[in-house]
């Protein structure tokens, strides 16, 4: 028997609890986000192996300063992404550093980095994550109007369902992504 | 001032013509002279660009490699099933009711049984068990837990204990013959009025776990203890119900 997501109130549940929290409630605290934050460090670093050891920092780090984790301040995913993002910046700074060595070794002039924005990607990426979390319907429409740039009249004729539908799962779809990224996009520290 | 709809703005912000608010040149007049609803629009906007570049991720490894998770356990040095016990099983000193002491010898029972099924140590189980449980303990609550069809095998069993101590509610649950799988197994609370789940931790290898439940959690409500199959692809949904039990007095 499969008893659908567990509601939002869960999400805040688990935040509630983490800074009080045993090392079971951190596998928890991973299985929501380790995916988010690794999806995140890879797009960012563009090296899976980075990407696994900055994961693994991240949680390292979250785990170790729960005491500080104020859910009251803001949520638990915007806490980890900014972890991440610190944790990412610092990866990609040293490896600035080690090109930079290497291109004077050389005797060449560094590139400027025109690799995404790290804040760029986790905005993005918590929208994915929120996108894949919608209702069938929803993820559905919101979907065929991202990436297939269909307008609503065109995602009715073809799914079958009434124009209303459509719109509304429009409308319900994005305020749920837009709610996710306002409370998850994070602050710079 | 009339202002656009939320339907109206979230059409724009696809880039739609069509609104209900009327025609294309009263649209941009509105919205010249409306900072709320230009302000709105805006935002949406941009949750929208984000979602058509989110596109690009489509497709990309739901979850870390297992070896992450490894890393994170090993430097933090959490216990992993299979630890060996931290202490030895003890009874507690305070008399028990027949029936506690019952159940008592039934959740051992279904350690051995667990572990004889999974090849791993009793004496880890039954430490794992009854690890950090104040002597003064009393069980409040507790559930048989049986077989949710279709997934759950009719051969597994198990029982969930909560017991009140001085650090507050912990709740116990022990599992027997619940088949060997590639993810893992997650122990829930279930409101079944409201229909919201609470996950509450994850079981070891043995099929056996203490949790300590925040006293948020109000267990009159979320009364049925329920224990799922999840995949390890990062999905936190609830997975398949296996056993399940209402908690009793």
């Amino acid at each position: 028997m499969t008893t659908g997501s567990p509601s939002p109130g869960d999400v805040d549940d688990l935040a509630a609890r983490f800074p009080g929290g045993d090392e079971w409630l951190l596998r928890t605290v991973y299985d929501r986000y380790g995916g988010l934050v690794h999806r995140v460090a890879s797009a960012v670093l563009t090296n899976d192996g980075d990407a696994d050891d900055v994961t693994q920092a991240v949680f390292v780090d979250a785990w170790r300063a729960r005491q500080s984790f104020d859910p009251q301040r803001g949520s638990l995913g915007g806490w980890l992404l900014s972890i991440a993002r610190r944790r990412c910046v610092d990866r990609l700074r040293s490896r600035q550093r080690e090109n930079r060595d290497v291109l004077a070794a050389a005797g060449q002039r560094p590139q400027p980095d025109d690799r995404a924005d790290p804040e760029r990607i986790i905005e993005q990426m918590v929208i994915a994550d929120e996108l894949a979390r919608l209702s069938d319907g929803q993820r559905t429409v919101l979907e065929l109007a991202f990436f297939d740039d269909l307008t609503s009249p065109q995602i009715a004729a073809l799914t079958g369902m009434p124009l209303g539908t459509v719109k509304s799962h429009l409308r319900r779809g994005l305020a749920q992504l837009r709610r996710r990224w306002e409370v998850d996009r994070g602050t710079p520290e | 001032m009339e202002h656009l709809s939320e339907q109206d703005l979230v059409l724009l912000a696809f880039g739609e013509a069509e609104t209900d608010f009327g025609a294309d040149h009263e649209v941009r007049e509105h919205l010249r002279s409306c900072d709320r609803c230009t302000n709105e629009l805006e935002t949406l906007r941009h949750v929208v660009e984000l979602g058509r570049e989110s596109g690009s991720y489509r497709g990309t490894a739901p979850t870390p490699p297992p070896s992450v998770w490894d890393g994170i356990a090993h430097e933090l040095a959490l216990p992993t099933p299979g630890d060996p016990p931290a202490e030895k099983l003890e009874f507690p000193s305070a008399p028990r009711a027949r029936g506690q002491r019952s159940r008592r010898r039934w959740l051992i029972a279904a350690s051995i049984a667990a572990a004889a099924v999974l090849g791993t140590g009793a004496g880890v189980l039954i430490g794992r068990a009854t690890a950090d449980r104040p002597p003064a303990s009393a069980t409040t609550s507790s559930a048989a837990l049986a077989p949710v069809s279709p997934d759950g095998p009719a051969e597994a069993a198990g029982t969930a204990t909560v017991t009140r101590g001085p650090d507050g509610a912990t709740l116990t649950v022990a599992t027997a013959h619940l088949p060997l799988q590639q993810g893992f197994y997650q122990v829930w609370l279930y409101d079944q009025t409201a229909n919201k789940m609470v996950p509450i931790g994850t079981l070891d290898g043995a099929g056996q776990g203490t949790f300590t439940l925040t006293p948020s959690i109000d267990l009159r409500s979320f009364n049925v203890v329920d224990i799922s199959a999840q995949q390890l692809n990062g999905d936190p949904a609830h997975g398949s119900s296996m056993l399940r039990g209402a908690l009793t007095q």
